[in-house]
């Protein structure tokens, strides 16, 4: 009779503190913050830190400037946050890890460096170590030989730029037996640049595309554009532009000529993404690496802690949209003229 | 029939005290999450124009570099900085010689791990695991810096005093306080 008591009670006391703690888990965590113009404050508030698996109730008081928030490799996309107005948003505290809470809206020529960082603890171990979410790579990338920041011209170039289509009409009298998947890995795609694929296939080097050595330059170069066309999809090209558009364009421009309205504002100069001299001398492995570290130095914001594996390799796929044409894919015509 | 009140005030008292005990649990990992750690940070007036005209971010990691070079010397960059002849993060803000160096103007990843090294230090953090974090979340950006090993073993935030791996070494201030705002200025192992 004693045990049972004592069991009872030990049962009663257990389900108590679990009820509780099941209450207390439920309730929203508040976390406030300010949006000021980067230049004054950015984000303001305290360190942001929530418990994984609850849910939050994060308040933001418009201070300067109009503003709206995402938390990179998450859901959570803020309203408008506009100067006088409080917005709220209420979402559940993702996975433990770091992760960038950042201004979508082009708020001031600082824009980019209107970030601050979201700490997700794990209740149950809270001092364990934090770090930023991140996708796995797809590629391992020498970083130390990529020479991110080396002038990259190419041996050689493309006049026009090369069409895709006209490429993907010679494949099959030229590489009968090769899927184009099974010619990028044979060039060590993505580390090999245009440039050094033109001269393997000019000098018949590519035993799988032998018959492309007594092509013209032209029509070499068209394989070329739909070797690169193969080795992404309309989809990330999409993907791409958008993210471009929304993220690039004010420094790079829409055309990809350096002129966005904000290039002046960036210390570094801006390069011509159809200046084929230049894009043909470098990989797609450079270009994803640069995205994702961003400029040394430049001005150039780093996206690697913001952007998902493959908006990286689909904003790197789009910046050869520039140099190739690569037709009706997403007709916005942006390989039209010379570079 | 009093022991069955008995049993339920008993029952009572126990639901109470267990919703208690559990919310004193919360109570305590919340107040936990608090920043522990005022570290200093130079005056903005002092730094600078071009620093001064920076956004607040940028200056505030200028202001926490110049207030801890030997924190921040121990500290790697991961920017691709290393050819240009900077051996750690503070490299990034501040030249050999104390004059300003431009390149964080200009350099997301450098403002970065500085801010992530301040926030680690503010939430207590030794910096062995600051800089693991640093380590594993940008080495995959960038080669790192050859910065040498970290040199203080332990600091006693309550004190602002630090231990270090050698005995004999430049005792330099840390430049941190405690959070009650009682200034606290501890040594370190000179980087240099």
């Amino acid at each position: 009779m004693f045990f049972a008591i004592i069991l009872a009670l030990g049962s009663v006391s257990v389900a108590g503190y679990q009820f509780a703690q099941f209450w207390e888990g439920t309730k929203p965590q508040e976390i406030h913050m300010q949006a000021y113009l980067p230049e004054n404050g950015g984000w303001i508030g305290n360190d942001l830190q929530v418990d994984s698996g609850r849910p939050v109730r994060l308040s933001i008081d418009g201070v300067q400037g109009a503003h709206a928030f995402a938390i990179a490799h998450t859901d959570v996309r803020s309203p408008s946050i506009l100067p006088g107005q409080t917005t709220t948003i209420e979402f559940t505290a993702p996975e433990p890890g770091r992760y960038v809470l950042y201004c979508t809206v082009w708020c001031s020529p600082d824009h980019w460096r209107m970030r601050t960082v979201l700490d997700v603890v794990d209740p149950d171990e809270p001092d364990a170590p934090l770090h930023y979410v991140q996708d796995p790579q797809r590629y391992s990338l020498p970083l130390e030989s990529l020479e991110l920041d080396a002038p990259h011209p190419a041996e050689a170039w493309p006049e026009a730029p090369p069409s895709a289509a006209q490429g993907a009409a010679l494949w099959p009298a030229v590489a009968p037996d090769a899927t184009p998947g099974k010619i990028l890995d044979a060039l060590n795609w993505p580390l090999a640049t245009p440039a050094q694929i033109f001269e393997q296939m000019a000098s018949g080097e590519l035993p799988e595309m032998a018959a492309a050595s007594k092509l013209t330059a032209e029509e070499q170069w068209s394989l070329i554009a739909f070797l690169w066309q193969s080795g992404t999809t309309p989809d990330d090209l999409a993907l791409g532009s958008n993210l471009y558009t929304q993220n690039c364009a004010a420094c790079h421009g829409t055309t990809g000529q350096g002129d966005g309205f904000s290039a002046s504002a960036s210390p570094g100069t801006e390069p011509n993404f159809r200046d084929a001299s230049m894009m043909a001398g470098a990989s797609p492995a450079l270009y994803y690496a640069k995205i994702a570290r961003g400029g040394m130095g430049t001005g150039m914001p780093n996206w690697g802690t913001i952007l998902t594996e493959d908006e990286l390799w689909a904003v790197t796929d789009y910046l050869y949209s520039f140099m190739f044409d690569y037709g009706d894919l997403y007709g916005n015509g942006k390989a039209e003229t010379s570079p | 029939m009093f022991r069955r009140w008995t049993t339920i005030v008993l029952l009572i008292a126990l639901l109470a005290t267990s919703w208690t005990l559990s919310a004193c649990s919360s109570r305590n990992a919340e107040e936990s999450e608090a920043a522990v750690v005022e570290v200093s940070l130079a005056e903005p007036e002092s730094m600078p124009a071009e620093v001064q005209e920076t956004p607040q971010r940028v200056q505030e990691a200028y202001r926490f570099a110049a207030a801890n070079p030997d924190l921040v010397k121990q500290i790697p960059c991961y920017c691709g900085c290393g050819p240009m002849g900077h051996d750690s993060n503070y490299a990034c803000f501040w030249q050999k010689d104390g004059a300003v160096e431009t390149h964080a103007m200009g350099c997301g990843i450098c403002v970065d791990i500085a801010q992530d090294t301040l926030r680690g230090l503010r939430k207590g953090q030794s910096l062995e695991s600051i800089r693991a974090q640093i380590d594993a979340d940008y080495s995959r950006f960038g080669p790192s810096t050859d910065t040498p090993p970290i040199q203080i073993e332990k600091i006693d935030w309550s004190t602002g005093s630090s231990t270090t791996s050698e005995s004999a070494c430049t005792n330099t201030p840390l430049g941190v306080a405690v959070a009650e705002g009682s200034q606290a200025t501890g040594s370190a192992c000179s980087s240099q």
